[in-house]
């Protein structure tokens, strides 16, 4: 009896603390429904997380807490017929809140009995995992961006393979299906002008030659543009090279030209051997001195070539004293059909530097140009030291 | 001087003209028939199987059996095989260059610029004809 007496107190005591602790919870809504599902005790979470205080919402039905679909549907119904069955019931769902928004909730509702197994009513326990939900479905979303930027990266990939091989079919269709016909315009062209003999006015002469010229431009322009195209193909091939027999190559190439200019051409010459392709590199030179000898704008041209050594590559230079490049073309000069002057000033094809691009891009490197106008023009262009021989 | 019993396969009707006629310009030649793809030329060679050409000239690109089918097939006929297989194009591609040669092709040309310059393309391969073969 004794220890009775000292127990009734005591347990008051915990009940009272109980519900100071369980009110005072500010992360958990936790209150009572009665058997029916009517709000009986609130505590300071369900104030914060639902936005009713106690006197608004003591009385009243928790189907309140529930969004309208969910109403029409019958959910609290539904739950409180599980607890009242299983004992327990746990959910995660949009619930709303008095001012009408909504968030995402877990739920967990728990039948009460009296020691007589009779149900007196419901706890219920709501925590508000908005963030965690959207947390969870920016990670979705992000999920999904990526695997829709990984798909697109996929056809991207597929799709350039397609271009490569379409690019390779261009070789043959530049190759054979575009001159074919133009080789037969331009032998029946010699063939008419043949025949006329000095027959014929002036005239009709000089509209053949014109047809004939424009017909070797054309070809000129194909075969550009395949040699162009072929850079972009071909597996890379480098061997050890004596530069000064790279550079007499491409001046050999160019021996017409010099002597009918005067041209003085220096080498000097830092670097005595260099990984690379020979053909390409002979044919960059060659490409970077032609122009300086083709746009000398009357002067004689002296053009100086030197290469020196850098960490990780080779760095050559040719240098003129020409007519110069404007600095708003130092860029432009490299892409491909880009020319700054007619036809008639200086014949071309606009396709020699960019071939000097790619060479160079094919050696890993770069080429830039420094230009004063109507004094000069240095080419720069480097190669990678660092080429795998094969 | 001997002359040289050619095949031409060219499958256009104007250059195969103009072909045919440099050639005998040349006054080198016994032109034996001028095919327009590789089917024919091995028609004509089974028709006129007496006289086998000293030397067969074909185009690369051309419909049905093109140039690098007939070269195969000359190759891998045993009374055909030694018949030396020239292929021109206009094309001047380094894998098709090789792929021909690889075939086992006697040479590569690439095609005079016009049609009327085949009387100094004849002659050129006349001339290499006359070192390796004589």
């Amino acid at each position: 009896m004794d220890e009775n007496t000292e127990q009734i107190p005591q347990n008051i005591h915990i009940y009272e603390r109980y519900r100071l602790l369980v009110e005072q919870v500010k992360d958990y809504a936790i209150f009572m429904l009665d058997t029916n599902g009517y709000v009986v005790s609130w505590n300071e979470g369900a104030q914060r997380i639902k936005g009713y205080n106690a006197a608004e919402i003591v009385g009243q039905h928790f189907s309140k807490f529930y969004p309208q679909e969910d109403i029409d549907n019958g959910k609290p119904a539904m739950e409180l017929r599980v607890v009242r069955k299983e004992g327990k019931f746990e959910d995660e769902g949009w619930r709303v809140r008095k001012d009408g928004t909504r968030f995402w909730a877990n739920v967990i509702i728990t039948a009460v009995y009296d020691k007589n197994k009779e149900l007196l009513g419901f706890s219920k326990v709501t925590r508000d995992l908005t963030e965690r939900k959207q947390a969870e479905q920016a990670l979705m979303a992000s999920e999904e961006r990526y695997r829709l930027l990984a798909s697109e990266l996929h056809n991207t990939v597929l799709e350039l393979a397609t271009a490569n091989e379409e690019l390779g079919q261009f070789n043959t269709i530049a190759s054979h299906d575009l001159q074919e016909p133009l080789r037969t315009t331009y032998s029946y062209l010699l063939l008419i002008q043949k025949k006329l003999g000095q027959e014929g006015s002036p005239e009709l002469h000089n509209y053949i030659h014109k047809a004939i010229q424009g017909n070797i431009r054309m070809k000129e322009l194909i075969i550009g543009l395949l040699n162009y195209a072929q850079l972009n193909t071909a597996e890379k091939e480098f061997a050890q090279l004596l530069v000064k027999e790279v550079v007499a190559e491409s001046l050999q190439n160019l021996k017409v030209s010099i002597e009918d200019t005067g041209a003085t051409i220096l080498l000097d010459e830092g670097v005595t051997y260099i990984k690379g392709n020979k053909v390409r590199l002979v044919q960059l030179l060659q490409n970077l001195v032609g122009n300086a000898l083709k746009f000398r704008g009357g002067k004689i041209p002296h053009i100086r070539i030197s290469c020196v050594e850098m960490p990780d590559h080779y760095q050559f230079a040719v240098a003129d004293n020409g007519i110069g490049v404007p600095p708003e073309y130092t860029v432009k000069i490299f892409e491909v059909f880009k020319r700054l002057h007619t036809n008639k000033e200086y014949p071309g094809t606009g396709i020699g530097l960019a071939i000097c691009k790619k060479i160079v891009e094919y050696h890993n490197g770069k080429i830039w140009v420094e230009s004063t106008p109507g004094e000069g023009t240095v080419f720069y262009f480097t190669i990678s030291r660092n080429l795998q021989l094969k | 001087m001997k002359k040289i019993n050619v095949l031409l396969v060219e499958n256009d009707e104007d250059e195969q003209l103009f072909m045919k006629e440099g050639f005998l310009t040349t006054q080198l030649y016994n032109v034996l028939g001028v095919a327009g793809n590789g089917e024919e030329a091995v028609a004509v060679m089974q028709e006129i199987q007496e006289i086998l050409p000293d030397l067969i000239i074909s185009d690369l690109n051309m419909p049905g059996m093109n140039g690098l089918d007939l070269l195969q097939y000359v190759k891998n006929n045993s009374t055909l095989a030694h018949i030396p297989v020239i292929i021109t194009s206009t094309s001047f591609t380094p894998t098709v260059i090789d792929k021909c040669m690889l075939s086992g092709a006697y040479a590569y040309h690439t095609k005079p610029d016009s049609f009327i310059e085949y009387d100094k393309f004849a002659e050129k391969i006349y001339h290499e004809w006359l070192q390796q073969y004589s």
